[in-house]
């Protein structure tokens, strides 16, 4: 990869974390409950930019916001959002964007694996996101559940499927990028 | 106004070297969690000083956090009232268990101190300086080249606003032509999607051809960080501070 | 006598499309001129302007500046070189307004205390001292493009490119830049103005240049080109259209 090139993809995975950390400010309503985008974001990362540098920019972002820089929504950075009941998710992110990177990668972008690796990469989310609740809010299994992830699953295979309409709208017109 | 961001001053927590203020976040966040009520007491001592010291309004700060609080009062309660069965919406047999509230307290208030030592940092600190003293700590990381890592930290807190922006105008512009006539949640997330990462690309095209016009490069002077004797004496401070709050507990 | 400090040589530039870029232009500009680059959309005027900072390299002739031709090292071009883009938001890299303008210097290797002093002397130069600190996206229109130009000032440039330096800005915010302008052409800076809109600045030029098609159709004095822009898709200034003299848009 030319020196270019590097700086491009550099810029790009910097662009995508900024637009992550602004999709956590993007409420869209399905019925009663409003739901953030945010996660949707960090699955386009992944299937735009590869796993590398879809980990990379979700990494940075969220180091970034451990630090205490300014990237969290509400601005309540910090480590203290690590160290709150909701910290699990932020975390569940990393391996997310990089599953859907590597599956995108590593099957030429086949449009069932790919939707399949969103599924994964989501429910990975809540593999971390949800005992870190239970710890954090002590509270039992079937209420983590039942606060941190049931009320949440219908909007994410609306966000999964609404992800696969954008990268398929996408995709054709930012051509260049991945090679 | 908002209390969070950069406040310009000159006062002691200012001048602390940047590296020495991450190590006061990063001891006393640990430290927090291995010390019961006694030692949060000299902790928030220490901290409402140092909040104090850099002016912040405690008041403003509270309606800063909103969102914290409401997520505080949910863990206390849900730490304090424990159900004799799992079904949670049972509320008339809710039973409230002290130590589950002393608990919950004690989490809430160790997540308050952590996130205000967060806050002070940040009014203390310009965000170059944050970034520095994070490439210097990343510098012996294997692995890790520590200086894309700073100028993508730069990009994104610089880029986040712009970005902000332009979700509000896009969502504006579809507001503008009846998305609300849309019920579906999936063809709304399936519109405000494209424009917004097209945009995002092509403004990050355009950045690349300036940073390349402004002569970029990895090895460039980096911002120079420099230690006085105020920060080892800050940093004996710190020794002191932490070792006298584990042997209390 | 006065060097030329560019010099294009039967430039042509084509993109992997297949259009047109610019076309066998011949151009030399004398160290110190303002020169106002004409041309509607699509006429290669961006083109023109990223050949002499080296973003795009031509496929036929060459280009030197200042006796250095452009080509795979593109730092000594680009140190003499400032460009100004369209598009303030885009070229704003730090997080505060000082932030910005020690990213080209930082850049270029200096010593610490050598940036402090460029930057200070270039957020002097376009009045921002008072806001050192502030976070660029709160910037008016005007100190954006202010800033832009700051972020080139500090990089020591005897050459400015500004492409649209007007756009989108209030009348405040245009008179804030064309102040700043014409000081930097008194200060000795040699500058080319890229732009549709020949009204808010064809007063102060030394020279018209304008493109079409990616060829220079007209090249001369303002005041004797003018009056033919318009046979090449540029509007002539009112006053211009009236018969009278064209005035400035500082008064």
């Amino acid at each position: 990869m030319s020196d270019t090139q590097q700086v491009k993809m550099m810029v790009y995975a910097a662009l995508m974390a900024a637009l992550t950390a602004a999709g956590a400010y993007i409420a869209v309503p399905i019925g009663p409950v409003p739901i953030v985008l945010q996660n949707m974001f960090v699955l386009l990362t992944g299937l735009l930019l590869g796993s590398r540098w879809g980990l990379a920019g979700v990494g940075v972002y969220l180091l970034a916001g451990a630090f205490g820089l300014p990237v969290f929504a509400g601005g309540t950075g910090g480590i203290g959002r690590f160290f709150g009941p909701t910290g699990g998710y932020l975390l569940g992110y990393l391996p997310a964007v990089y599953m859907v990177g590597i599956v995108s990668e590593k099957t030429n972008r086949n449009a069932f694996f790919e939707v399949s690796a969103m599924i994964g990469a989501t429910l990975l989310v809540y593999l971390i996101g949800v005992p870190w609740l239970k710890i954090a809010a002590n509270l039992s299994w079937a209420k983590a559940m039942g606060l941190g992830m049931y009320p949440f699953l219908l909007g994410d295979a609306i966000k999964i499927a609404a992800a696969f309409a954008i990268i398929k709208a996408v995709r054709p017109v930012l051509g260049g990028l991945n090679s | 106004m908002s209390q969070l961001g950069y406040r310009h001053g000159n006062t002691i927590v200012h001048r602390f070297d940047v590296r020495l203020k991450i190590l006061y976040l990063a001891v006393f966040s640990l430290i927090s969690v291995h010390i019961s009520w006694i030692g949060l007491l000299v902790l928030t001592m220490v901290i409402v000083a140092a909040v104090s010291v850099v002016r912040l309004s405690i008041v403003s700060l509270f309606r800063d956090f909103r969102y914290l609080g409401v997520l505080m009062i949910f863990v206390l309660a849900a730490r304090s009232l424990s159900i004799p069965d799992h079904a949670f919406w049972r509320i008339d047999r809710l039973v409230f268990s002290h130590s589950g509230f002393m608990d919950g307290t004690i989490y809430c208030w160790r997540l308050t101190l952590i996130t205000l030592m967060g806050v002070v940092m940040l009014a203390s600190t310009r965000s170059s300086e944050i970034r520095a003293g994070i490439q210097w700590m990343l510098k012996p990381v294997p692995f890790i080249p520590e200086k894309k890592v700073g100028m993508m930290m730069g990009l994104i807190v610089r880029f986040i606003p712009v970005i902000l922006n332009q979700v509000m105008e896009t969502g504006q512009a579809l507001r503008a032509r009846g998305i609300e006539g849309r019920r579906n949640p999936f063809h709304r997330m399936a519109i405000l999607g494209p424009p917004l990462l097209r945009r995002t690309f092509l403004q990050a095209d355009r950045l690349v051809l300036a940073m390349e016009a402004r002569c970029y490069t990895e090895h460039r002077t980096e911002r120079p960080l420099s230690t006085t004797r105020l920060d080892w004496i800050g940093l004996v401070g710190l020794l002191g501070l932490s070792g006298m709050l584990l042997f209390v507990a | 006598m006065t060097t030329n400090i560019i010099e294009m040589e039967n430039v042509s530039h084509q993109f992997s499309d297949g259009t047109i870029g610019v076309s066998d232009i011949n151009l030399r500009i004398r160290s110190g001129e303002l020169v106002v680059l004409a041309g509607p959309n699509g006429s290669g005027k961006t083109t023109l302007l990223r050949h002499l900072n080296g973003l795009l390299l031509p496929h036929h002739g060459h280009v030197r500046i200042d006796g250095i031709e452009t080509g795979k090292n593109g730092s000594p071009v680009r140190r003499r070189v400032g460009m100004v883009f369209q598009d303030a938001d885009c070229q704003i890299v730090g997080e505060t307004v000082y932030d910005d303008i020690a990213f080209g210097p930082q850049n270029l290797r200096l010593d610490h205390a050598h940036i402090t002093r460029r930057v200070g002397s270039a957020i002097k130069a376009v009045g921002l001292d008072h806001l050192a600190d502030q976070r660029p996206h709160l910037l008016s229109g005007g100190e954006k493009r202010r800033l832009a130009i700051a972020g080139v000032l500090a990089m020591a440039p005897a050459v400015l490119l500004m492409d649209e330096p007007f756009s989108n800005l209030d009348y405040p915010g245009i008179q804030q830049v064309l102040e700043l302008i014409i000081r930097l052409h008194t200060e000795g800076h040699t500058i080319i103005v890229a732009t549709h809109d020949l009204e808010k600045i064809i007063t102060h030029a030394d020279r018209l240049i304008v493109l079409a098609d990616g060829k220079i159709a007209l090249d001369g004095l303002p005041e004797g080109v003018i009056a033919e822009v318009e046979a090449f898709g540029v509007r002539a200034p009112c006053a211009v259209r009236f018969g009278v003299k064209t005035e400035s848009w500082l008064k």
